[in-house]
């Protein structure tokens, strides 16, 4: 039988003949998987190629399949993971994104990108305290290149997720934050007051406005962001101010123009402007107390009952002689109307100087 | 330096060059691989080339190197077996470029198998080449093949239990150690030039156990072992029906088989090859549960055709394949139906592939370690614990053989298994205690008292410093004849030592005491002074039915 022919080799030889096996597979395996891994590396960069062509031109079905070659290819290589579970988002294809992109946090925890994808990917599927949490994750991450714009972005991706929410007082709190880490960012700090008024927080927009402008004095965007925040905040004077700086900058700006108008105009009409004389403080009075009583008679029926004895009030002739009592008197007629208008004759239109002033008698403010 | 160190040496050289071996055996696949893919072009070459190749190499084992035909499961067995550890060296070669062929143009079957056979082939060689004595060289063969499954899978410990559970089928110290250390060889050598990923990521695993997830995981278990048992019986019934058009034919069926893959590669390229991409997408929650069902179903049929008509290749990759698939629809299936809110399909998938490794191959530990290892979370055992276990009592109870025993049997060969020899257990002391009662001496006793207590008997036993002597009723009548009965016993010297046994030890540890004394004492293990009993002749006899059966 074949297995009991004599082994012919002497010790020595024996070892040689296990030493120049080991050699030449050594040499074969090192050349067949160089020969390999070149062609992995090739193959996968012509599919991530292929991948990131296809989702440039809105074509997200074959980046996937392309991507997907790619991570085949080059298991090892997270970047095409995470470009896979990138072209994945863009199909909603949350549960099969959020796989590949734990699997390259799994290697790389830090991932700003990745972190950030996995943020999409459970925002996608309504899973919002891991969306934050990965959020907050791809804003301490680490990101090649660009790290404070990802940064950036990652925060403004969080705070609309928190927006959407409803969660007001965190955008708040986010947006401050993003304002404050960098001070020196003109876009950051205009996109922050933006959304900081868009979220009903015209105070906290107008101080940062104002926190940029030492900063960016000729930035016409910050004065009329100014100018808008003001106006919001019923600061007739300081918006009309703001405005005008904002068009000395940039004439053709028609919004800032339009606020202006309308800063003036109410400031115009509203008695508790600061540094009016009391002839002029009730003449104004007077004037919105005639404009008040014709707006509540136009709207009599959508009037509380207890409306009847502040339009009474309102018919009665006016004192001869004006004294401070009588004037305090009025103004006091006059807020009480104006209360009445902004809650039952629909006085919505802010962009209406004399609804605006109605607001601003109604809720008492004090430029 | 011993045969045992030799063995030690060796195996790492084993592991070391199984290692280089099975490097070069799945960069060649991977690479023609490629070539094949960038060559189909067109819809007829698609088909063509997995026929092609799936018959070129068929014809390769059949005419230029039958060394290498059949499962190198088999072959490693009945080299243990059977041939006393002798694989020709022409097999490793032979499935090397077989298999290549095979798998490479996109047979539907994996290289494991293949692998294991090389790791074999290269240890029966080595060990040749060294002169290791007989026992040595028929361990020697398992040392390789764990080598080899360790290589392919990139999982040491996976490698070493399959051996052990399937090819050695006991768990032998003398070559536990061997195995383990080709096979730690042969995977340092892989990663060293492949990386150490396995093959395939497992995403990040969520466990959960609750009670309606463990109910899941039970009908999954059960799936599997059904869906074990139609892979098990179709592969029986494809190989029995084509085994004559194989040989009188040889090429065609392979052929067939091959363009079939192809056809249903044109549908879903995904069932082609080994599938371990397929099976990553899958773990990547790429597929609905539709659809793993569907590639779960054609990959049951193409593989079953492939490896039935006798195309070289192995069944791991698509078994594993299958639990994938398996677990993945049953997963994605009880949310839908079952009223689960969710199921955490990651945990699913792996269980499967758990459940229907178990199911075909028997190899239930293998299986669950093999899980264990893929997803590198200790967590997974206990679901792959329960699937595996419940596939493997359904398979069992609907086929009670294995895939490898029906290879085994249709190769010619009658080969043991771990679960027959967990059937057919050596025999222990224990079992033929009870039927022999000597007369105990204290040791206090004078001659005559000793004398008087043996009695009839042919001699007592006396313990005396922990060992156990036997006293013969003749030197004690002698010595009262000589008018010393009243002479202590504990002074007299001449009694006869005998060897004693534990109730624990194989009934062959007393047989061959037996040679040299009438009776053996069984002793406890706390207390060796503590008589338990005694075994005779007549004793073991009566253990192994011997009498019964004269009788």
């Amino acid at each position: 039988m074949a297995h009991r022919v004599r082994n012919t080799f002497r010790p020595a030889g024996r070892v040689l003949v296990i030493v120049l096996s080991l050699a030449a597979l050594w040499v074969a395996a090192t050349r067949l998987t160089r020969a390999y891994h070149d062609g992995q590396e090739q193959r996968a960069a012509a599919a991530a190629g292929e991948g990131r062509a296809a989702l440039a031109a809105g074509r997200p079905a074959v980046a996937v399949r392309a991507f997907r070659e790619a991570a085949v290819l080059q298991p090892e290589e997270p970047s095409h993971r995470l470009a896979l579970a990138e072209a994945l988002l863009t199909r909603q294809q949350w549960p099969e994104a959020e796989r590949y992109l734990l699997d390259v946090l799994r290697v790389d925890a830090a991932n700003g990108a990745a972190n950030l994808a996995l943020a999409r990917a459970y925002r996608g599927q309504g899973r919002r305290p891991e969306a934050e949490a990965r959020y907050y994750q791809a804003i301490h991450g680490r990101w090649p290149g660009d790290a404070a714009a990802a940064r950036i972005d990652s925060r403004l991706e969080l705070i609309d997720l928190l927006a959407a929410a409803a969660d007001r007082e965190r955008v708040r709190t986010e947006l401050l934050q993003l304002a404050s880490a960098y001070p020196g960012n003109l876009d950051v700090g205009l996109q922050a007051a933006r959304t900081l008024l868009d979220q009903q927080f015209p105070g906290d927009a107008a101080r940062l406005y104002q926190e940029l402008l030492p900063r960016f004095p000729s930035e016409a965007p910050v004065l009329a962001g100014l100018a808008e925040a003001e106006l919001v905040r019923h600061r007739y004077t300081q918006a009309a101010a703001a405005a005008r700086r904002a068009l000395a900058l940039a004439p053709n700006d028609a919004a800032t123009a339009a606020r202006l108008t309308l800063a003036t105009t109410v400031a115009g009409l509203d008695p508790n402007q600061p540094r009016l004389s009391a002839r002029e403080r009730a003449t104004r009075t007077r004037r919105l107390l005639d404009l008040v009583r014709d707006r509540l008679g136009a709207c009599q029926a959508a009037l509380p009952p207890e409306a009847a004895a502040v339009r009474a009030a309102l018919g009665e002739p006016r004192a001869r002689v004006i004294t401070s009592e009588t004037l305090d008197a009025e103004s006091a007629l006059l807020e009480s109307a104006a209360r009445l208008v902004v809650a039952h004759c629909g006085s919505a239109d802010l962009s209406q100087p004399l609804d605006l002033a109605f607001r601003a008698v109604a809720e008492g403010t004090t430029p | 330096m011993s045969d045992a160190q030799r063995i030690l040496l060796l195996s790492v050289v084993v592991g070391v060059v199984t290692g280089l071996v099975i490097v070069c055996f799945h960069v060649a696949i991977e690479l023609l691989a490629w070539q094949v893919l960038d060559a189909e072009t067109n819809p007829f070459l698609r088909v063509l080339l997995p026929a092609l190749g799936a018959a070129a190499a068929a014809l390769l084992v059949r005419y230029l190197l039958p060394a290498s035909r059949g499962s190198g499961i088999v072959h490693t067995k009945s080299a243990l077996f059977v041939s006393n550890g002798y694989i020709p060296a022409s097999a490793v070669p032979g499935k090397f470029a077989a298999c290549w062929l095979s798998i490479g143009t996109g047979t539907p079957l994996g290289p494991e198998d293949p692998s294991l056979l090389m790791g074999a082939g290269i240890a029966s060689t080595v060990g040749r080449l060294f002169e290791l004595p007989r026992r040595a060289m028929r361990l020697v063969a398992p040392i390789g093949a764990a080598a080899g499954i360790a290589a392919a899978f990139n999982t040491p410990i996976t490698g070493v239990l399959f051996v052990m559970e399937e090819v050695v089928a006991a768990w032998d110290a003398a070559v536990l150690g061997s195995i383990v250390l080709a096979s730690v060889s042969a995977v340092v050598v892989t990663r060293m030039f492949l990386g150490d990923a396995p093959l395939f990521r497992v995403p990040e695993l969520e466990v959960v156990l609750d009670p309606a997830v463990l109910l899941g995981l039970a009908a999954l278990g059960v799936a599997a072992g059904l869906f074990a048992t139609i892979y098990v019986q179709g592969v029986a019934i494809i190989r029995q029906r084509t085994g004559q058009y194989i040989h009188r034919w040889p090429g065609v069926a392979p052929a067939a088989a091959g363009a079939l893959a192809g056809l249903a590669g044109l549908w879903l390229p995904e069932v082609l090859g080994p599938g371990y991409a397929a099976m990553d997408a899958a773990l990547h929650r790429q597929y609905p549960w539709q659809e793993m069902a569907v590639l779960g179903g054609v990959k049951l049929v193409v593989a079953a055709l492939a490896f039935g008509a006798g195309v070289p290749g192995g069944l791991f990759a698509p078994t594993l394949f299958l639990g994938v698939m398996v677990g993945g629809t049953v997963g994605g299936l009880l949310p839908e139906f079952a009223g689960f809110a969710s199921a955490p399909l990651v945990m699913f998938i792996l269980a499967g592939m758990a459940g229907v490794f178990a199911g075909v191959f028997r190899a239930p530990m293998t299986a669950i370690f093999m899980v264990f290892e893929v997803s590198g979370s200790s967590a997974i055992i206990v679901p792959a614990m329960i699937t595996a276990t419940l596939a493997l009592l359904v398979a069992r109870t609907f086929h009670p053989r294995s895939l490898l025993d029906l290879v085994a049997d249709e190769e010619g060969a009658v080969l043991t298994s771990a679960r027959q020899q967990r059937e057919d257990e050596p025999l222990r002391i224990e079992e033929a205690l009870g039927r022999t009662t000597l007369p105990v001496l204290t040791g206090h006793e004078t001659i005559g008292e000793a004398r008087d207590r043996v009695g009839a008997a042919a001699f007592g036993l006396l313990c005396r410093d922990g060992r156990w002597l036997a006293v013969p009723r003749e030197s004690l009548e002698e010595a009262s004849a000589a008018e010393r009965a009243s002479e202590p016993l504990a002074l007299h010297e001449g009694w006869i030592p005998l060897a004693v046994a534990h109730l624990d030890e194989p009934l062959d540890v007393a047989l061959r005491r037996l040679a040299g004394q009438p009776v053996v004492p069984v002793v406890s293990r706390l207390a060796p002074a503590t008589l338990e009993g005694l075994v005779t002749v007549p004793d073991v006899h009566a253990a192994y039915g011997i009498r019964a059966a004269s009788d």
